[in-house]
């Protein structure tokens, strides 16, 4: 058989037996029922050749079944000159698994990864396949070669959450002692060797059942199968380093801001006149990070080894701005150079549950997406955001509180943890004065102090300009028909920080008349209506870890001649969520509104949702529940 | 696609052959880099326009054509100087500056200069030049390159100032220029040499707003330019506030002002005569022979069979029309891209059951007129590229098809296979489109006569406990329609269904909803409800609720207060509800809102209210329309009043008391 016919017959062979896989009369009932797109094989192979080369291969098919489901064969692909695509392709079935087209890397879209303010070479691959005959099936495989090793991709073969899948495998290879791996919600691995000494891993996933996403639901890796894989010795442009240990991960961090930190001779006057001047260490800090903050911005450069090595510090001086890696270590060199003992720290970034406890303290492995700088203060560990210019010193807001970091020593990295925030540092106190008029206009005089994350969350309006500031003003205030006659705002920019906010307002018809009736809702403007999805078992538990405190008084003055037909009753719950209590009174023709809500953080069983739903619904109700007043005829 | 693209190189060769090459002339610049005067160095807020981050203190742009290429590029010299007021304008410290490419013409940018001027307490002013370790190109697409900088040494305070100069090889597309930016502008100004051959015009867009300088003249073959007399022009507004985005805006290209060019002829007498189409009947008579247009209809003949079988099947024009739209809507999937020209023959899309804007609307229009019906190609522009100003080839991007029935024109659209015969699809709706017919045009009108209608029907009683429960009957129309199907689809009817009841607050049975699956102008949804406590509230002897239940208006989307755009909506909306509502027995109507109506003048927006008293409790018919799609920014005041309105007459309640 000539060499030509026998590579026929492979292929012949191998598309019949696709035929046979992608057919859709085999995707099992139950994975069909209700679905608009079933992933038929999610297949990732990786070979690992040493520690600074390899070669990821995939095989991803998805069938759709409706026209609702097209979205699920959406393709993406990043890559970049150490992460190049070898070899792409996309190839079409139809019902019965007939291959009916094939595209080809240069069928698909290739763009550039630009955003203002961000320089890079990551690119992108993409294909939105549209077709109008379903069902069909979309089968990709791509390949791609490591050159560099620092992180190794996860393994997440039920990507999106909803979606079926009906066989997912993950195959690796890797010198003996190489790879370290750490699976969730899968079988062991089956462990084989292969040539040249390579030891080999295969976990297999079969008929995985979509699940809907729940709201508060813990880290993914809880419910979804996943690997993760980390090398143990690694090499990435010219540098090597090992990560069996964090220590060690630290240690060739250390060594890529080794001599980075060389201030230029203004800066170096500029520290000594700051040191001179403060004689307290953390007073001096503080000078010596808004100093930063006043030179820089914040401009994202990554390019080749420059994903993970900072620009030296007398550069980020003279340029006047840097990504995290720059202005932290700008940050750090000025702190050294100050006498402040200062750690550069590597952050995996993010305000969701997923990215605050994607660190694992006995996984090490290349984790972090983000930098931000430690000061041990002898225990009282001041954490420094260097991306802001705005931010107050010692302050992290969601992005990066509460979480595991790797702090880089001379001696390794360490892992320490950023600050959580209670539920009374994060508070919101209001107050207000509100006169309502007869014919229901209201006058309204509004003070409101923020802390922790509910300061977070609105000292961006500090830095609006004047017009923006109103227009976000009115949209957070919400009250139908308001008109803002002024305010004002005063930011305590200690540690910690908060804001004091004061706010005059009119509001064309707060109270509604009917007859000699006047309603009013006492709760003004912190009314709670949030509405969670009901579901028929709640599967993971409830996980809540940003507890908060609100406390509302309002005084209502009160048109001549009414008084109060029908206050809201009082209400107090207690709810392992949370507690709430609010309750209105009449005190000499005025009416005191006061409300205290109380988010706690907790972890809960999945029985408790419906608890929950009903906490949430109480709250809604009272919030909106109107007071009814009747004029003396 | 041999329309837009003029015959480029013979003109080029005509050029060339008469080239005279001398030195460039220096271009003197208006405003000399970096001199920075005392006002400018003082300015800290805009007086104009109070809110601005960073203020255009000069931008400048010079258009020359000279020798280079294939016989001539187009250079364009810029001078950009701004001042950063506040942190949020930090922004104008990245710079990007499009770069387009393709088989035939490059552009490039050259010689940049660029500063940062920062001037401390003392007075001294520190000059940071920006290096190469500041810039950055990237090739963003198949046809698009960004060549970017960002500025070293900047802060609020700083002035930033660069030149640089655009070569471009696509000589025939000026680029427009925008007197309007993100930040007030203090000097706008833009110059432009074109010599004589090239025959252009230009047309001023956007808010009306009044040219501080203008100067058009005839000047001399100048020096380093191709040797021809010019036609010079240079167009100067000042103190321009910054465009804003605001929310009902179809495009804010609408209203940013600027200045548009068009070649509209090639003339070197003697040697070369070329004229460009600048009518709408002269760019259709060149569509209806274009082969990727009107050639590309009549070659496709495959379906002539088929056609006039549906002829014999579908008596009705109406009936026949909406068959083979739903055929087409069907058989072929829209792939995204909204295109005026075929870039394969129509039956491609047909066999490959995928295609373009222009393939998919194109094919409808030969199915149309094989099965016997007058229908045509209609040139539009997709809304978000704002809408057209005037008549060029480059002013449209998009073609739908257009049926007479019942001798009316009537759209269709086929890459949304939801919608229904009339209804376009929302980026096809930008006020006018050309209709092209095999001999002439005709503009039409595209403003949607249907709307986004929504009437519900509510039989309910309230019970002594305060609990309201009943039968609600909804038909979505139209839009309401297109979008309630689309959004129900995208999930399963339970998780609808169980979405609606937490949004409702209600307990939900016996849930209906039809026609479901396919298009269909309305979709009819009915179900029992009981709502949860909490619709009502109690107190003694008193229960007190508001009688648009759950549909009840709460925010206004004109809460800010003031408007420089006209409001746009896409489609006319209707919200109508009516209730029967029958109260506990033993219980009286004590207060009850006042019936009443309000009209924005010419009826261009209404709300009724009426409410009475019945036998079993009371009756309430609630009706809310916008009737115009547009509305002036003088109107705004009176539409934020009319919505404040309605949502406070919603906010009236009832009050039933035991007798």
């Amino acid at each position: 058989m000539s060499a030509m016919r026998y590579a026929f017959l492979l292929i012949a062979l191998c598309s019949f037996a696709r035929a046979q896989e992608y057919a859709v009369g085999h995707i099992p009932a139950d994975l069909r029922k209700d679905a608009f797109a079933v992933v038929r094989m999610h297949q990732m192979e990786l070979e690992l050749r040493d520690a600074g080369l390899g070669r990821k291969y995939y095989t991803y098919a998805v069938t759709i079944l409706r026209k609702e489901g097209e979205s699920a064969g959406d393709f993406s692909e990043y890559y970049d000159p150490q992460e190049p695509i070898r070899s792409l392709q996309a190839t079409f079935y139809d019902s019965s698994g007939n291959a009916i087209q094939e595209m080809k890397n240069a069928d698909f879209t290739d763009r550039a990864l630009v955003e203002a303010g961000s320089y890079g070479e990551g690119r992108i691959k993409l294909l939105r396949p549209r077709r109008a005959a379903y069902p069909y099936t979309v089968e990709y495989t791509v390949e791609k070669t490591l050159k560099g090793i620092i992180g190794l991709p996860a393994w997440v073969p039920a990507e999106e959450e909803y979606i079926s899948v009906e066989q997912a495998v993950l195959k690796v290879r890797a010198p003996a002692g190489q790879l370290r791996h750490r699976s969730f919600n899968l079988p062991e691995p089956v462990q084989g060797t292969a040539d040249g000494g390579l030891e080999t891993f295969v976990w297999t996933v079969k008929n995985f059942r979509g699940m809907s996403p729940e709201p508060y639901s813990p880290p993914y890796y809880e419910a979804l199968p996943l690997v993760l894989l980390a090398p143990n010795a690694f090499s990435y442009e010219k540098t090597r380093g090992n990560m069996e240990s964090w220590s060690e991960l630290g240690k060739w961090s250390a060594e890529l801001l080794g001599g980075r930190d060389a201030l230029s001779p203004e800066d170096l006057a500029k520290v000594a006149e700051i040191r001179a001047a403060e004689p307290d260490l953390m007073a001096r800090a503080r000078r010596l990070y808004e100093y930063m903050q006043s030179k820089t911005r914040y401009v994202s450069i990554q390019y080749g080894i420059g994903g993970f090595q900072p620009a030296p510090a007398a550069d980020v001086a003279r340029l006047g701005y840097g990504d995290c890696k720059a202005l932290s270590n700008y940050a750090c060199a000025l702190m050294k150079a100050g006498g402040i003992e200062a750690y550069y720290t590597l952050v995996n970034a993010g305000s969701s549950v997923h990215d605050r406890r994607r660190v694992m303290r006995d996984f090490p492995g290349n984790m972090f997406n983000h930098v931000i700088l430690c000061l041990p203060n002898q225990g009282d560990t001041v954490w420094l955001e260097c991306t802001n210019q705005q931010i107050p010193f010692g302050f992290l807001g969601d992005f990066t509180d509460d979480r595991d970091v790797l702090i880089v020593t001379p001696r390794g990295g360490v892992i320490g943890h950023t600050d959580a925030y209670s539920a009374e540092e994060s508070y919101r106190h209001a107050s207000a004065e509100v006169s309502i008029a007869p014919d229901g206009s209201a006058q309204a005089r509004l003070r409101t102090r923020y802390g922790g994350l509910q300061y977070d969350d609105r000292q961006g309006i500090l830095h609006l300009n004047p017009e923006e500031q109103r227009k976000e003003m009115l949209r957070r205030i919400n009250v139908s028909g308001s008109e803002l006659i002024g305010y004002r705002f005063d930011e305590e920019r200690g540690r910690p920080p908060g804001l004091l906010e004061e706010i005059e307002l009119r509001v064309v018809r707060y109270a509604s008349l009917a007859g000699s009736r006047m309603f009013l809702v006492p709760n003004f403007w912190n009314r709670y209506a949030l509405t969670l999805p009901k579901l028929d078992k709640r599967r993971t538990d409830i996980l809540y870890d940003r507890p908060w405190w609100d406390t509302d008084t309002v005084t209502y003055h009160l048109p001549e001649g009414f008084r109060p037909e029908a206050l809201p009753p009082p209400v107090n719950i207690e709810s392992p969520f949370g507690s709430y209590f609010c309750e209105v009174r009449e005190e000499d023709g005025r009416l005191i509104y006061l409300r205290t809500l109380r988010r706690h953080a907790g972890r809960f069983p999945p029985e408790l949702y419906p608890e929950l739903l009903s906490f949430f619904q109480q709250v809604a109700k009272a919030d909106k529940a109107a007071a009814v007043f009747v004029k003396k005829s | 696609m041999n329309f837009p693209c003029y015959s480029l190189r013979k003109f080029l060769l005509a050029l060339v052959c008469i080239l005279v090459v001398e030195p460039l002339a220096a271009q003197k610049p208006l405003v000399k880099m970096g001199s920075i005067s005392e006002e400018e160095w003082a300015l800290t807020s805009v007086p104009f326009d109070s809110s601005a981050d960073a203020v255009i203190l000069y931008n400048y742009a010079e258009c020359n054509y000279l020798p280079g290429g294939n016989g001539a590029v187009l250079v364009t010299e810029h001078h950009v100087r701004i001042k950063i007021l506040r942190p949020g304008g930090l922004e104008a410290a990245d710079v990007a500056i499009p770069l387009y490419f393709n088989g035939d013409a490059t552009e490039k940018v050259n010689s940049l200069k660029a500063f940062t001027y920062t001037r401390g307490e003392d007075g001294k002013v520190v000059e940071t030049q920006l290096t190469k370790e500041g810039k950055f190109s990237d090739a963003v697409s198949d046809n698009l390159k960004l060549y970017r900088f960002t500025m070293p040494n900047v802060q609020p305070g700083a002035i930033i100032e660069y030149r640089y100069k655009v070569e471009s090889e696509f000589i025939f597309y000026l680029d427009s220029w925008y007197f309007q930016e993100a930040y007030p502008v203090l000097h706008s100004e833009l110059r432009a040499h074109i010599p004589e051959p090239i025959r252009f015009r230009f047309m001023i867009h956007g808010s009306p707003r009044k040219m501080d300088e203008q100067e058009i003249k005839t000047m001399a073959a100048s020096g380093g330019g191709l040797g021809y007399p010019e036609n010079w022009g240079r167009w100067v507004m000042k103190n321009v506030p910054a465009y804003r985005e605001e929310d009902f805006v179809a495009s804010v290209e609408n209203y940013r002002t600027r200045i548009d060019f068009e070649v509209s002829g090639l003339e070197i007498p003697g040697r070369f005569s070329e004229r460009y189409p600048v009518t709408w009947s002269a760019i259709g008579a060149k569509l209806v022979e274009d082969g990727a247009f009107g050639k590309a209809m009549e070659k496709c003949r495959f379906a002539e069979d088929m056609m006039s079988k549906m002829k014999e099947s579908y008596p009705d024009e109406a009936e026949r029309a909406a068959a083979i739209y739903r055929m087409v809507q069907k058989r072929v999937t829209w792939n995204g891209a909204e295109r005026l020209f075929a870039s394969r023959p129509l039956e491609k899309a047909w066999e490959e059951r995928s295609g373009s804007s222009a393939e998919i609307n194109l094919l409808l229009v030969v199915l149309f007129r094989q099965a016997g019906l007058s229908a045509d190609p209609i040139i539009v522009r997709t809304r978000d590229n704002g809408y057209i100003t005037h008549a060029s080839p480059r002013q449209v991007n998009y073609v739908i098809a257009g049926a007479v029935l019942d001798s009316k024109l009537t759209f269709f659209d086929a890459t949304d296979p939801y919608l229904t015969p009339g209804l376009l699809p929302i980026r096809a709706l930008n006020y006018e489109g050309i209709r092209i017919m095999p001999a002439g045009v005709e503009t039409v009108n595209l403003e949607p006569k249907k709307g986004d209608t929504f009437q519900s029907l509510c039989i309910a009683g309230i019970s002594e406990a305060g609990i309201i429960s009943g039968n609600l009957n909804t038909t979505r129309r139209d839009y309401a329609a297109l979008a309630y199907r689309k959004a129900v689809l995208q999930e399963t009817l339970d998780k609808h269904i169980s979405g609606l009841s937490s949004r409702i607050e209600a307990q939900i049975s016996d849930y209906q909803l039809t026609p479901l699956d396919s298009a269909h102008s309305s979709i009819t949804e009915t179900f029992r409800f009981e709502f949860a406590e909490g619709r009502t509230q109690g107190a003694g002897d008193y229960l007190y609720f508001y009688p648009l239940l759950h549909l009840r208006m709460e925010n206004n989307p004109f809460e800010q207060e003031t408007r420089q755009y006209p409001i746009e909506f896409s489609t006319p909306l209707t919200r109508s509800f009516t209730l029967n509502l029958t109260i506990p027995p033993g219980y009286e109507v004590l207060e009850q809102p006042a019936n009443s109506v309000i009209r924005l003048p010419d009826n261009s927006a209404s709300f009724t209210y009426s409410i009475q008293k019945t036998e079993e409790g009371i009756a309430l018919q609630s009706q809310f329309q916008i009737k115009r799609v547009a509305f002036s920014p003088e109107e705004y005041s009176d539409l934020k009043k009319f919505y404040a309105f309605v949502i406070a007459k919603q906010g009236e309640a009832i009050v039933l008391r035991k007798i």
